[in-house]
């Protein structure tokens, strides 16, 4: 059943072409030329976990690199078209959160899918630093539909018309920077880790031809 | 991906289902957007931008699990798969559009089949234009739809 749901995110996200490293336990030592993107994702509905994919970002040319208006800024081979978290196994879970850890190619990503939405109306980016681990803080998706356990999310509606047929009610995204009080896992607190510097990504195109929404604003609510 | 041209007729004029609201009111499949205190550039700006992102929905790829032995019915599965296909996209780039123009501030209003006929009617040339003047447009009087 697991692997039947792993398969459709898969299916819906699109395969990795250069898949990331999940970890499930911690890395005993941060490769010099590897940037490490922590990251506690919300469930999206009781037992039923998000994906998120972070692309990298062109911030001159407003969209994706390597597509759109960015398309003379491509990828480099080897390096990282698409990042998937929560797609693999966590770090750690518990209060209804899943913290996963990814390795990644250092540079510049946004905030760009999840699993149906894609927040090219305006997300966040930030750069994931070569030997560090990025801290993204916490992140909720839900739909908005009302249906979702996070306040922030649940009280966000459609029209009518749109919540009767659930494919097409795009996905709310809110996101909350690293704080003071947020868990870490023991296994990492000692490793170098720095918040994620948070700035805004006004717009990339639907490269990956889902709904259309923009991220709420950063902490927004708290 | 290969970008789906979709017509504003498509996109715009057709709502996905009327149902009743609330209040027992059903919500108008008829509708045109506005806000009335922008430029006619940045109404351009904003229906192009808008046009290009819902264009490029695609529905997710599912497998419906049935087999069919013989060529009929493979083919007949697939027209029917075609089918459900193209109304999942027409249902979630009318989503995308509306969703698009909600977050750049725009209302949407009622209006009559017949309104709404000669607002999308012709290509998108012609639609775009008359969309642009629509949303400049006052709207006093007339009813606003929520998104």
């Amino acid at each position: 059943m697991k692997a039947r749901l792993l398969a459709a995110v898969l299916l819906i996200l699109g395969t990795p072409l250069q898949a990331a490293q999940d970890f499930q336990t911690a890395p005993v030592a941060l490769a010099p030329d590897q940037a490490y993107l922590l990251v506690r994702i919300g469930e999206r509905m009781p037992r039923a976990w998000n994906a998120l994919m972070l692309s990298p970002y062109d911030e001159a040319a407003k969209d994706l690199r390597g597509r759109g208006r960015a398309k003379g800024n491509p990828v480099p081979k080897g390096a990282d078209e698409r990042v998937l978290v929560g797609t693999g196994k966590p770090l750690a879970e518990g209060g209804h959160l899943r913290t996963y850890l990814v390795a990644a190619t250092p540079g510049r990503y946004v905030l760009s899918n999840s699993a149906t939405t894609c927040f090219c109306l305006g997300s966040y980016q930030f750069e994931a630093v070569a030997g560090r681990i990025i801290d993204l803080g916490v992140i909720y998706i839900g739909p908005e539909n009302g249906s979702s356990p996070w306040a922030v999310l649940a009280r966000l509606r459609s029209s009518p018309d749109i919540e009767d047929i659930p494919y097409t009610v795009a996905d709310a995204m809110a996101i909350y920077p690293w704080k003071e009080g947020m868990t870490v896992p023991a296994a990492i607190a000692a490793l170098p880790r720095e918040s994620a510097a948070y700035s805004a990504a006004p717009r990339f195109g639907n490269h990956y031809g889902r709904l259309v929404n923009k991220a709420l604003p950063l902490g927004v609510g708290k | 991906m290969q970008r789906v041209a979709l017509s504003m007729a498509v996109i715009a004029s057709f709502a996905l289902r009327a149902v009743p609201a609330e209040g027992g009111t059903a919500v108008s499949p008829w509708y045109f957007f506005s806000q009335p205190g922008l430029t006619r550039e940045q109404v351009l700006a904003d229906l192009e931008e808008c046009r290009d992102l819902a264009g490029r929905v695609q529905p997710p790829r599912t497998d419906l699990g049935i087999y069919a032995p013989d060529p009929v019915g493979a083919a007949t599965l697939g027209f029917l798969e075609g089918m459900q296909r193209g109304e999942q996209r027409h249902n979630m780039a009318n989503a995308a559009f509306r969703k698009c123009l909600a977050v750049k501030g725009y209302a949407r209003f009622e209006m009559s089949k017949d309104q709404a006929k000669a607002l999308y009617g012709g290509g998108w040339e012609v639609q775009r234009g008359r969309m642009v003047e629509r949303a400049l447009a006052p709207t006093n009087g007339m009813q606003r739809i929520d998104w």
